[in-house]
């Protein structure tokens, strides 16, 4: 048996937990070897004097202070418990929510919609209308109620009218 | 709020206590607390060195056992994953303080007072004795490696058997004979003026 052998075995020569032949071996080391000996003494005499250790006991107000933390765990866990899904897993507050979202942006976007739609009408309108008068001399007002397409459609044929007849000079 | 229960419970064992506990029952919560918190100080205070401190890991473990008390399952013994929740707890907080760099202050005696030479009574002279060779003993535990403060602290001081040591640690028990073997020897080089008390 060397050294390292010897080494592994101590506690379970110690503890009674080493194999016989092994105890043999060790046994015969261990009287050839004064150190390993005397290593193999103190350590017992170690694992003794740690069973002399006094016990150390919690404070009396232990169980005391674990209960509050207890109680405040408990608190928050309630807290944080989750309101029970009504309708595709959301609460009625979620759902409530996102009908309130979607009801203020739709009518959001038809107010816009519909402000811009109506400004270009008015705006072709009046083109229309300027554009009649010039021509006519005087405005014409039952186009007025031509919609956008056909006012788009006046506004490319006016490419076609002979302006040259509206020319008049200043001698003239 | 908990109330404890008037009827002794030495009958029933941890794993039917933990049950009850899952099952509602806060009466055994309590009765569980009783059963380890006076253990798991002596093995975390040996294990971080400061008293203080190892009463706020016990507490900390104490919650971590009313928090988590589903995951327990009946393939492992309770003493087993309540002492493995204390080791991850103190291991938490070393890493913490060791990140701070904060370095513990050793204690003089069991109560933090320092030693009374007036008497000259043999009882004060032995308690005396008793208090320096437990201070000795736990400046050399300190001494070690943790992997070798835990298992030793487990093994001669907890008095836990290799397998259940094996599994609080999570380490192979051929790995854990060979930590406590070498925590042995390096004990000894540390105490070794011991043996005239």
């Amino acid at each position: 048996m060397n050294k390292y052998q010897f080494e592994d075995l101590i506690s379970d020569y110690i503890e009674n937990k080493i194999k016989s032949d092994d105890k043999n071996n060790f046994e015969v080391y261990i009287n050839e070897n004064k150190e390993a000996f005397n290593l193999v003494n103190s350590i017992k005499s170690n694992i003794k004097s740690f069973k002399k250790i006094p016990k150390i006991k919690v404070n009396e107000d232990f169980n005391e202070n674990l209960l509050s933390k207890v109680k405040i765990y408990k608190n928050k866990t309630i807290k944080k418990i989750p309101a029970k899904a009504f309708m595709f897993g959301f609460t009625r507050s979620q759902l409530f929510l996102s009908f309130l979202l979607i009801f203020i942006f739709s009518f959001t976007s038809y107010e816009l919609i519909s402000e811009i739609f109506y400004n270009n009408s008015n705006k072709n309108i009046i083109i229309t209308n300027n554009f009649d008068s010039d021509i006519n001399g005087k405005p014409d007002n039952s186009n007025n109620i031509e919609n956008l397409d056909s006012n788009f459609t006046k506004k490319s044929n006016s490419k076609d009218i002979d302006y040259s007849k509206n020319i008049k000079f200043v001698n003239d | 709020m908990l109330r404890r229960n008037n009827k002794a419970n030495f009958s029933y064992k941890d794993e039917e206590l933990i049950l009850e506990f899952q099952n509602g029952n806060e009466h055994a919560y309590l009765e569980l607390v009783d059963r380890y918190k006076d253990k798991l100080i002596n093995f975390i205070f040996h294990y971080v060195g400061d008293r203080d401190l190892a009463e706020d890991i016990v507490q900390d473990t104490m919650i971590k056992l009313y928090e988590k008390k589903h995951y327990y399952k009946e393939i492992a013994r309770f003493s087993t994953w309540i002492y493995t929740i204390a080791r991850n707890q103190a291991n938490t907080e070393l890493r913490k303080r060791k990140s701070r760099k904060i370095s513990f202050l050793s204690q003089m005696t069991k109560n933090g007072k320092d030693f009374d030479l007036d008497s000259r009574s043999f009882d004060l002279i032995q308690e005396l004795q008793d208090d320096y060779v437990g201070k000795r003993i736990q400046t050399a535990i300190k001494s070690l490696p943790d992997h070798l403060r835990m298992v030793i602290t487990l093994r001669d001081i907890q008095n836990l058997s290799y397998e259940d040591i094996s599994s609080i640690v999570d380490v192979p028990l051929g790995t854990i004979k060979s930590r406590i073997n070498r925590a042995r020897i390096q004990l000894q080089a540390e105490l070794q003026d011991l043996k005239n008390f």
